[in-house]
């Protein structure tokens, strides 16, 4: 009886990891889509952007200075009724200017087009 | 602290996306992995949604602008790497739709198939603890 339920607790947390490992392959890959969004990425720089809930949106970015040193953003953008805040590393949240609010909502909108459709297809291979 | 200074930033040399054709297309992916793309596309537009709703109510201006379909990519300075100090506040302005297209300068070039395979090949189990207990 022990032995049937630690069967059945390693079988429960090898499928807890394997959908974790899923979700985390899944969402880097749709980073790297959403980062291409903005066009080509320059050499040596690093860009992420992505849907982390329904309310969140992530920009993540890395590049060496001029001194060789390695940077890194993150901006995380929540969408809330009131408007959007965006916060980076400690700092407080901000609000947007209306240069990078419609900059993220097209941004949003593009990522449903481009991004959504990939998932989809992904659900709907061809024949 | 907001620097705003690259809050209009936006690219040169626009491109779409690398669109590789997939190995994966024709192959149908586990019921767990569609779940798992099903809900994300719920989570894409739902996130979508919500932003509309308050793009609507909190920035009509940018809403009806994207709305009349009349916004244009607008090429600017590219963004100076050689910063040090985390300026980088907003993404750039993304590639439109029906702008001029050209192929991207990318020394990374984004390797779909490769991710499609990160995360198609990662193994279905659902049988394994039978398969070990036997």
């Amino acid at each position: 009886m022990m032995q049937l339920n630690i069967f059945a607790n390693t079988k429960i947390r090898r499928e807890q990891q394997r959908r974790t490992d899923m979700h985390r392959a899944l969402l880097h890959y749709e980073a790297r889509m959403g980062g291409e969004l903005f066009g080509p990425i320059p050499k040596g720089v690093r860009r992420e952007f992505f849907c982390l809930d329904k309310h969140t949106w992530v920009w993540h970015e890395e590049w060496n200075d001029e001194q060789g040193k390695h940077q890194a953003v993150t901006t995380r953008y929540d969408v809330r009724p009131s408007g959007v805040v965006k916060s980076q590393g400690a700092q407080s949240y901000q609000a947007l200017s209306d240069q990078e609010a419609s900059n993220l909502y097209r941004a949003i909108k593009l990522y449903k087009q481009r991004v959504g459709s990939e998932l989809v297809r992904f659900t709907q291979p061809t024949v | 602290m907001s620097c705003g200074c690259l809050e209009s930033e936006t690219i040169k040399n626009m491109s779409k996306p690398n669109q590789s054709p997939s190995p994966f297309e024709g192959k149908i992916a586990s019921n767990s992995q569609e779940e798992l793309f099903l809900s994300r596309i719920f989570v894409i537009n739902e996130a979508e949604q919500i932003a509309d709703q308050t793009f609507y109510s909190a920035y009509p201006e940018v809403y009806a602008l994207y709305q009349s379909d009349n916004v244009q990519p607008q090429l600017e300075q590219p963004i100076d790497y050689n910063h040090s100090q985390p300026i980088y506040i907003a993404p750039a302005s993304p590639v439109a739709e029906n702008s001029v297209t050209t192929q991207p300068q990318s020394t990374e070039i984004l390797d779909i198939n490769a991710i499609r395979a990160e995360i198609l090949n990662i193994p279905d189990d659902t049988t394994g603890i039978q398969d070990d207990a036997a």
